[in-house]
């Protein structure tokens, strides 16, 4: 299955970036792993007496362990959750891994005059705090991260794709969000921008496509930097 | 070299560093060039052009002219995507072209310190010509 564009196309006729983070950017929890983090937030729903389902207590994506705190409607259990959350992320990013060719792509970018912002379920202090790292903060107008205790602001929900659109002055249908999940796609779709799936693994191409994506590509190699002038 | 370099790590690198090499080689071939033709067609009576390189990085660009004026401009070092070898590389680089140069000559007026700056430059020069550099035959 094929999506209705190619890379070329959706970038000529778009301006301004968006970009999901962990992916796209970096993989965050390339040396902290995800479950470790998953398993540090149900440390502190045990510790607040929370009984996990089974579903739950075998899910090695700490964003689930997070989604479900905020059934349980204790708002207070949820921020705590959130920002055991960030803390981890926090030293994740310091052992983050640089996907290959986004640092070229961003100043690429940049250099033609095309606005950039990150929209992100990860932190934004861990977000900054890559960037910062990275010497990339100059070329990022805005960072859009996770609204806090808030998982169902997140995307899918379309807000901070909205956000982000609004930080960069842009009108949402000249913007194009490059994501590597299928809530990046559904996100950008109800926010009205274009979008570009990411398939950096076997599967995503298919699965993105048939989220929606306008377009596929499978590394940055081939994005930077003529198509994006 | 510490510069041009890798961006994402700031570290050197062979494909970065014979991209710099062949914009000098491009540059002083150019200005070989010139002077040999200005010799040929007989437009100076003597024409010669010698070059040496040195291996620090490139931070500024200074030129004297028969020992008596100086144009000094500063090299800012800016990040850009380059394509080597048909990938994109994002690297720091040092960046001449819209540098502002500044003048100096010995002819300047006496209260200023322009005759200074232009010993010191020609001392400069002459330090690095017969210490660190090397030929580049072209």
């Amino acid at each position: 299955m094929n999506p209705p564009y190619t890379v070329a196309q959706v970038l000529a006729d778009t301006g301004p970036i968006l970009l999901d983070f962990d992916g796209p950017i970096c993989a965050v929890f390339a040396t902290l792993p995800d479950h470790a983090v998953a398993e540090q937030l149900r440390h502190v729903l045990r510790a607040h007496h929370v009984e996990i389902p089974h579903h739950v207590q075998t899910a090695s994506d700490p964003f689930d362990v997070l989604r479900f705190t905020a059934t349980l409607g204790t708002p207070q259990l949820t921020a705590r959750v959130d920002d055991q959350m960030r803390a981890a992320e926090l030293v994740a990013v310091d052992g983050a891994t640089p996907t290959p060719y986004a640092r070229e792509v961003i100043v690429a970018a940049h250099e033609a005059g095309r606005p950039l912002a990150i929209v992100s379920n990860n932190s934004t202090d861990a977000i900054a705090r890559y960037l910062d790292a990275h010497r990339l903060t100059r070329y990022l107008t805005a960072i859009i991260g996770r609204p806090h205790a808030n998982p169902a602001g997140m995307k899918p929900d379309p807000e901070p794709v909205r956000h982000a659109v609004h930080a960069v002055h842009a009108d949402p249908a000249t913007g194009v969000l490059i994501g590597d999940s299928t809530t990046d796609i559904e996100a950008a779709r109800a926010a009205g921008t274009r979008s570009i799936g990411y398939a950096n693994k076997p599967g995503k191409r298919d699965r993105l496509t048939n989220a929606g994506a306008d377009a596929i590509t499978e590394g940055f190699n081939g994005m930077a930097p003529s198509h994006l002038r | 070299m510490a510069l041009p370099c890798l961006a994402e790590t700031q570290a050197d690198d062979l494909g970065v560093r014979q991209r710099a090499e062949r914009i000098t080689r491009r540059h002083t071939d150019a200005i070989v060039e010139a002077v040999r033709e200005l010799g040929d067609l007989g437009l100076v009576k003597n024409a010669k052009a010698e070059v040496r390189v040195h291996r620090a990085a490139p931070l500024f660009k200074l030129y004297i002219l028969n020992g008596e004026e100086v144009f000094f401009g500063f090299y800012p070092v800016v990040e850009h995507t380059v394509t080597i070898d048909g990938k994109p590389v994002a690297i720091y680089d040092p960046m001449g072209k819209d540098a502002i140069l500044f003048h100096r000559a010995l002819s300047d007026d006496e209260t200023s310190d322009a005759a200074q700056y232009v010993q010191q430059a020609r001392t400069w020069f002459d330090s690095m010509w017969s210490t660190i550099a090397r030929d580049y035959t072209p």
